[in-house]
């Protein structure tokens, strides 16, 4: 059964402006994890990419030690002392915002700073952005579909647009 | 378990202050690195977070690399002992008048510009400079800027790429644009920089942007009559009424200005046409210097000899130099052949330099000592001691103090003079532009800014994506490096100075770069030094774009 409505960051790709705050953010306050993926879309735009916390997450289903749980509230939480960085999540993942660090060889990802959203705050990156561009917002499944033409957007604008 | 203070603060890395939280455990005076505890604050001025250089106050804070001590050729010395020795040498070497020259950076604060003019007086000489070298030409410029306005703002026309040089200004320019239909961004710069995606860009050739303005006032005054082809450079012939059309048409029309080193020719004579240009169009007009304060340091000197201290140090005329806030060797191109010209060199800086010939101090941040500084809508702000020192380190304002204790005997109290801005001087008509680029030095190199950079880099370096990266890079059209079939370094040479590079991939950077033209960013030194020390037409030291040639 989907649910009807979770929080995600969403990202409005009119308003990055590469910065890389959201980069540096997540790194400083993951004790300098790194959590975030870049995505470059033709090769001219570089987009801060976040785990989306898929509602039936491929990762999840072919972790062999169960090192990635989903939680109750949807968020799905990456156990580090039970990773062995098999990285079959790495291959698994759709969007591939799941990556190895490079000194442990294990994955860091997203957690959306539940720490945060637990004191009632936004998450670092979203907080942090400068021009806007990243939102902590409700979002409905049906929605979830509609945001997923990121591509066909930004070959529709003019140049790096 | 001690309590945890905060400290609301402001960061320090650029004029628009954005606010910030620190917390510290008293017990132990650290500064949590580790950002559970590190927090923003939301205010009217910023009304989001930092950007990735203001993300890394903490670690330049909590830095390992940071100068704790006075060294003096690379051994440790006391702070006492220092100061006495110091004191002894300048008051030797003040004896004659002008011997001794004073470099003071953007981010003091304003009660330490007073010092400093105190301490000229003290050491009988009006050699004061100021650095970033490229502020001094906004100084005359009354900011007429409220970040509440900016958001309502129906037109903004920005010269330069405020984007990459004050990143957090970002929302409130977007959130303008996108307000209404009908309201508009304009950019003009001499490439397509990180704001150019945004806006409505016109692009003219380096080195043109004043002749460009110059020819603007002119068709404003007269549009009836005005050969728009012959001075369009470039652009569509239209580009002229397009523009002039916008800034007339608005209601509540901004033009900003920023500027970095190596960017912009004769930037005095830009900011002076810009500033009629918005009082003819009865538009709003603000400059967004480099420095925090730059804008209070400046106008509280007055008066700046930044081509006589360098003309002096070639010549060696001078005997000493104090740079406070920055080291010489990364600050002044080609530092290492005039400093043996020197008897005395004291420089403040945040890091050690094992081999720096003079007294070197450990500098504070601004979070580490009080003060005030002018914002960006010229109102007075004030910086608590958020965190103490760490080491040996004092402020450049209690160094001074010090300083001025041991030469005179007596203790210091600043005059403090009324802050306004500097008089406007009138500027030449700008020469034609031709191409800068000759048979010699085919190519022309300028400078951009990168807004996740902090001086020489090292700091973000320390992040993955950038680890990678190093440097120094230069960025070059991908069609023309193809062309050319060069290797992954390449040492680029000027009329100057020459610097070795690696090619950097431009697809990395929401830029676009021309063809001929080599683009570096400047917090680099190598990239610093390459663009030499001569003054301007307006008598400036800020140089523009610059011929140059790859080896």
């Amino acid at each position: 059964m989907k649910k009807t409505q979770v929080m995600r960051i969403v990202l409005d790709v009119d308003r990055c402006i590469s910065c890389h705050a959201c980069d540096v953010a997540c790194y400083e306050s993951h004790r300098e994890k790194f959590s975030l993926s870049r995505a470059n879309f033709d090769i001219t735009v570089d987009l801060p990419l976040h785990c989306k916390h898929c509602e039936e997450s491929a990762c999840v289903e072919v972790c062999p030690v169960d090192a990635l749980e989903k939680r109750e509230d949807g968020l799905i939480y990456h156990n580090s002392f039970r990773c062995i960085g098999c990285l079959s999540c790495t291959y698994a993942c759709p969007f591939g915002v799941l990556k190895a660090e490079r000194v442990r060889h294990i994955i860091s990802k997203c957690d959306l700073c539940y720490d945060r959203l637990e004191e009632g705050e936004e998450p670092r990156c979203v907080q942090t952005c400068p021009s806007g561009a990243l939102s902590f917002v409700p979002i409905t499944y049906e929605d979830e579909k509609e945001m997923g033409r990121v591509d066909s957007r930004i070959k529709a604008k003019p140049w790096r647009r | 378990m001690s309590s945890i203070e905060e400290y609301r603060t402001t960061c320090p890395f650029c004029p628009v202050h954005d606010k910030l939280i620190l917390k510290r455990k008293p017990s132990n005076n650290a500064v949590f690195r580790k950002s559970n505890l590190f927090g923003l604050y939301y205010d009217k001025k910023n009304d989001r977070g930092l950007c990735a250089r203001g993300n890394f106050t903490l670690e330049l804070l909590n830095s390992p690399y940071r100068n704790r001590n006075v060294k003096v050729k690379g051994k440790q010395i006391s702070l006492d002992r220092a100061i006495k020795k110091c004191s002894s040498k300048l008051k030797n070497i003040s004896k004659e008048r002008n011997k001794v020259a004073i470099l003071i950076g953007g981010n003091h604060t304003l009660e330490e510009g007073y010092l400093v003019k105190d301490l000229s007086e003290e050491l009988n000489t009006e050699l004061i400079g100021l650095f970033p070298f490229e502020d001094e030409a906004l100084l005359s410029v009354k900011n007429d800027f409220s970040f509440e306005d900016l958001k309502e703002a129906d037109l903004i026309f920005s010269v330069g790429d405020v984007f990459s040089h004050s990143p957090t200004l970002a929302k409130s320019i977007l959130d303008a644009r996108n307000k209404k239909r009908g309201n508009r961004l304009l950019a003009l710069d001499i490439i397509r920089g990180r704001i150019s995606p945004f806006a409505e860009s016109y692009i003219t050739p380096p080195g043109s942007i004043a002749y460009f303005l110059w020819n603007f006032l002119r068709y404003l005054d007269n549009r009836e009559n005005f050969e728009l082809e012959k001075t369009a450079l470039g652009l569509p012939a239209k580009a002229l009424e397009e523009i002039a059309g916008s800034l007339l048409k608005c209601k509540n029309g901004w033009i900003l200005f920023s500027n970095i080193y190596g960017h912009f020719s004769s930037p005095y004579t830009i900011v002076f046409l810009l500033e009629k240009i918005a009082r003819k169009t009865g538009n709003h007009f603000a400059v967004l210097p480099v420095g925090q304060n730059t804008l209070g340091i400046g106008r509280i000197i007055g008066k700046f000899n930044n081509s006589t201290i360098i003309n002096r140090l070639k010549n060696g005329d001078l005997k000493g130099l104090l740079t406070l806030g920055a080291n010489p060797f990364e600050l002044i191109p080609g530092f290492e052949d005039i400093s043996s010209n020197l008897d005395f060199i004291l420089s403040t800086a945040f890091f050690s330099s094992e081999d720096f010939p003079g007294y070197l101090f450990p500098s504070t941040f601004s979070f580490e000592k009080e003060g005030s500084v002018i914002s960006l809508e010229e109102e007075i702000e004030t910086l608590g001691e958020a965190v103490p020192p760490v080491g040996d380190a004092i402020s450049d304002g209690n160094l001074i103090s010090k300083l001025l204790y041991e030469i005179s005997g007596k203790e210091v109290k600043a005059k403090v003079l009324p802050i306004k801005p500097l008089e406007w001087k009138e500027v030449k008509e700008p020469m034609v532009p031709s191409s800068l680029a000759d048979k010699k030095f085919p190519f022309i190199i300028l400078g951009f800014g990168l807004p996740f950079h902090h001086g020489d880099g090292e700091i973000t370096r320390r992040m993955n994506w950038n680890k990678k990266r190093g440097g120094p890079y230069l960025f070059i059209n991908p069609t023309q490096l193809k062309d050319l079939g060069l290797g992954k370094k390449v040492r680029v040479v000027t009329p100057y100075s020459s610097s070795e590079f690696k090619i950097g991939n431009i697809n990395e950077l929401p830029f676009d770069i021309p063809k001929s033209v080599l683009a570096v960013p400047t917090h680099y030194p190598e990239s610093r030094k390459l663009f030499g020390f001569e003054q301007d037409r307006d008598g400036f030291i800020s140089p523009g774009a610059l011929r140059a040639r790859l080896e």
